[in-house]
Parts: structure tokens; sequence; C-alpha cells
């Protein structure tokens, strides 16, 4: 048991992959980013406080020890607490005094500044200049469903950060920021001395650096080359959303080539769909226009046999659109393909607590990878509850 | 009559809901089977079970020139447990006409019904189907 004059952070996870009360181990990052955030906060705060200091004193950084106690219910809490050091170790000067309190003010500068910004302002001036860019490690694994409530207890309304407020803070400072993704494409070159790889996308090319210890699989794409990989990591975008280039690589998968069956009757079932003509419902509606056509076949195939996603049932709508439907429960999920091939729409709506998780998203060389990143978790709540 | 008086409430009864031949993929419908629209102010046309079979219900409505696979049901209880109700609506193309009422609901809700109401009809399976 945790007692709450420890507990430091009980940050609430919320969203697709914490709806389990579970945390996946790649969260455990942003944790450990989060540390180092308040770290960085506090070494600012402790200048400050001692202008006749050029340096923060020896040993700083070990003196602000943060654990995971425990994981409670509720979404996923995991209960941050401080360690304190029995041996008296950590007095060090203006540091340990008020019982680590320069971390506790670093903790509540960080929550104010993501408050700040979330809702649409400039950061506290007390937020240290310069220390903005560090959030791009701080929840940089998160997907675009979920979100960290920074609470300090359990009994205390927390602050929301989600990628959204990330991106908002990161690009106060800096151009660009990171973000995880998925591309699919051919590995066309490797530069083994730099550790980096060509591959070629739909969208055209892009550069990544890969981790050295993953050489022989890249190699082992490179020979390959004819056939698609799908590589997921992190990826480098500006403000613009473009993607720059990709930093990290954890994994690689080469894949076949052939449509599966699955993939070939939706084929075939949207080709039917052109053939719909102004009044097909009963004197109403009309039927989608090329380009929306040619977006659903890319993307759908994709999802079921690159992302390895179940099949959906798909249907033209009214309007126009190509709709998608996955149907479960607890969630039951319709994706739609608008009018103009421009855009996607997605609700997943919780038939059993009458809620609903909405996103849209325009079409670019990422809506795979972001449309399977979104559905994924709803789709395994729903095979579990099933 | 007035709207209290033309309430039904006998909750075995089914309500016949056609299913245009673009709304099923495989086994699947899709929830626009029961979507209202704007031009039915919110009202799902639906055929009562207790004055029509399925079979008639079909073959009457395509008789007015609309498509149809089949005929599905959902129960008066099932539309009270998703929290609407239906109306007799007698028509004088179809005497067995009714409606289920999504009026004052918001959109999400609206739509989350709906979803509930294609799986209940799912479940039950098909009440006529026409050969292919």
């Amino acid at each position: 048991m945790t007692t709450d004059d420890t507990v430091f952070l009980a940050p609430i996870l919320r969203g697709g992959r914490f709806d389990g009360h579970t945390v996946p181990v790649e969260v455990l990052a942003d944790l450990a980013a989060y540390k180092d955030l308040v770290i960085e906060v506090a070494r600012s705060l402790y200048l400050a406080k001692h202008p006749d200091r050029k340096r923060v004193p020896k040993g700083f950084e070990d003196s602000f020890r943060l654990t995971l106690k425990q994981i409670d219910r509720g979404s996923a809490i995991p209960v941050l607490v401080i360690e304190r050091d029995p041996t008296g170790d950590l007095e060090l000067e203006g540091v340990s005094e008020g019982s680590c309190q320069i971390y506790f003010d670093a903790r509540d500068i960080i929550a104010e500044c993501v408050q700040s910004v979330g809702d649409g302002h400039m950061p506290p001036e007390r937020f240290p200049p310069g220390l903005l860019t560090s959030f791009n490690r701080f929840g940089r694994n998160l997907l675009a469903d979920e979100s960290i409530e920074l609470a300090p207890n359990k009994q205390t309304q927390g602050v929301l950060y989600n990628p959204t407020v990330r991106r908002k803070l990161v690009l106060l400072q800096s151009k660009n920021y990171e973000k995880p993704l998925t591309l699919v494409g051919n590995v066309t070159k490797v530069d083994t001395d730099n550790a980096t790889l060509i591959l070629r996308t739909s969208n055209g090319t892009i550069t990544a650096s890969y981790p050295i210890l993953m050489e022989g699989v890249i190699i082992e794409a490179l020979k390959n080359h004819a056939n698609d990989v799908r590589l997921s990591g992190m990826g480098l975008y500006d403000r613009n959303e473009r993607l720059l280039r990709v930093t990290d690589i954890n994994h690689v998968v080469q894949l076949d080539d052939a449509v599966s069956d699955t993939s070939a009757d939706i084929l075939a079932r949207l080709g039917a769909m052109g053939d719909l003509r102004p009044g097909w419902l009963d004197g109403e509606g009309v039927g989608p226009d090329q380009a929306t056509m040619n977006i659903a076949s890319q993307i759908l195939p994709d999802l079921i046999d690159r992302e390895g996603l179940p099949a959906p049932a798909v249907f033209p709508t009214k309007d126009g659109s190509i709709q998608a439907e996955w149907q479960g429960m607890p969630w039951s999920i319709e994706v739609r393909f608008l009018p103009g091939g421009l855009r996607v729409t997605a609700v997943a709506d919780n038939l059993v607590e009458g809620r609903d998780e909405l996103i849209s998203i325009e079409v670019s060389g990422q809506l795979t990878s972001e449309l399977a990143a979104w559905l994924r978790p709803h789709l395994v709540a729903s095979r579990r509850h099933l | 009559m007035n709207q209290f008086e033309r309430l039904l409430s006998d909750a075995a009864e089914e309500l016949y809901r056609q299913v245009h031949p673009n709304f099923i993929h495989g086994e699947t419908l899709t929830s626009q089977v029961f979507e209202a629209t704007k031009k039915d102010e919110g009202l799902l046309s639906v055929t009562r079970s207790s004055k029509s079979a399925a079979k008639g219900a079909f073959e009457r409505f395509l008789a007015q020139k609309c498509r149809s696979v089949g005929v599905v049901a959902v129960t008066i209880a099932e539309v009270v447990q998703v929290g609407l109700s239906a109306y007799d609506d007698v028509q004088p193309h179809e005497p067995a006409h009714a409606v289920i009422d999504f009026n004052g609901i918001s959109e999400g809700d609206a739509r989350r019904t709906r979803k509930r109401l294609a799986l209940m009809a799912q479940a039950r399976g098909w009440r006529f189907r026409a050969v292919a």
C-alpha cells in the first residue's frame, strides 16, 4: 500500500489501450520521460532560486527517485511515489528542504503549463523557457484517442494531457514534433554507416533511422525489395503534419503481396457501388464518386491484409459516402469515406455505456496506420467482450 | 385518434422493416436499415405483424416501386427497451403501417439506437426473404 504523503502523481490513463486497466509497456517510457521533465524543471527552479550558483549540487538528479508502485483501477492509474532516502543522502542544499518540495513545485508548474496551453493560452511565465520541447518525449507513445489526466493523487481532479495538447506544447518552441507511425513500402537503399534506409511508399520516399541491432532485418528487407514491408516506429512531423523522416524503428514486417479473398470480396463490392445511380435508395441517394471509391479500395484491403484487422461489412450511404461497419459489443464502429475522397470520419459507439468516440482524418499516406491505430483497441475490446 | 390512443403496447408484437439490397453485405445488415430520413420527419416506417404477414408487407412494398430483399423485425418490447415509442399509422397504401418515433433524441443516441435495433433484428433473423 502507498501512503498519501509519498504519492507524487496518480495519472489517470484513458482511452483505447487503457480500457482494460492495463498499461502497455511502451507507455512506461512516457512515465520515465515525465520523470526527466520534472527533473529538468526542478533544476531550472533551483538555479532561479540560487542565482549565485551556476549548476545544481552534485547528485541532484539522483535525489529524485520516482517509482511505479501499483496500477489502480479506474481506466488505468499508475501510482508514482517518491522514494525517500532513509540514510539522509538527499540532504542536498536547497533540494530536500521541505520534503523534496522543489520536485512537487516542478510537478505543479508542469500541470499548470499543460492546462494553460491546452486551453489555448501561452505557457505560464514561471514555466522555464526552453523546456517546452521536453514534452516531445513525454506522451509520444500515446495514440490519438488516449490521454493522461495529470492528477496529483486519486482524490484530486487533474489536468488533461493528450496528443493534441502535447503537439501544441512542442510546436510552441520547435518546428517539428514526433508521433508514432506505421508505413508500408519497399526498402530501396540502406546506409549501414549511418544506420538509415530509404523507404519508397505510395506517398513518396522517406528516410528512416534504424537501431543498429535491427540491421539484419533491414538488409533482408532490402534483398526482398520487390515485396512491401510494414514499418512501425516514430515519425518526425512539421506543423503542417508533413512527415519529414522516421526517427526510430521498432518493428519491421515483410508483407506478402497477395490480396486476401476477404479483401477481394470487398473490392468487388466496392466496384459494384460504382454503378449506383442518383435515386438508388427508392428515389433518394447519390452514388459514391470515383475519388471516394479509390480511397476506400486502397485503405480497406490494407486494413485487413497489412494491419491484420477483421473485415468490415461495407455499404453505400445516401449522401455518396462509403461506410465500413464493424458491429460488435460493446463497440460498434462506422468508418465513413466522405464524398470527394479527401476525408475519413469514424465513430465508435459504446452500446453498453451509451457514449461515443469520434475521429476525423484527412486522407494522407499515413491514413491506414492512423485508422488502424484508432480502430484496433476498440476491436480488441469488443472481441474480448464477446 | 390521438397519439396516446395510437401508441402500440403489445410487447410481443413484431414490427417489420424492409431491407434494401445495398444494405446487406453477406449476412450483415447496416444500421442504416433503421435510419429514419428527413423526408420521414424522424418517423421510421414499419409494418405491424398483427395486421399483416411479412410476405404481404414485402409484396406491397415492391408494388410501390421500392426495392427490398426481405423483411426483418424488432418487437415493440425492444423498441421500448431502446427508449423509443411506436405508433399505429394506417396509410392508404399500407393498412398495417406503423412508425417508430426517433424524434427528440440526440444524433448520437439515434445512431446508437439504430445500431442496437439492427443487432436485435439480425439476432431474430429474416421474417421473409426473397429468393435470389
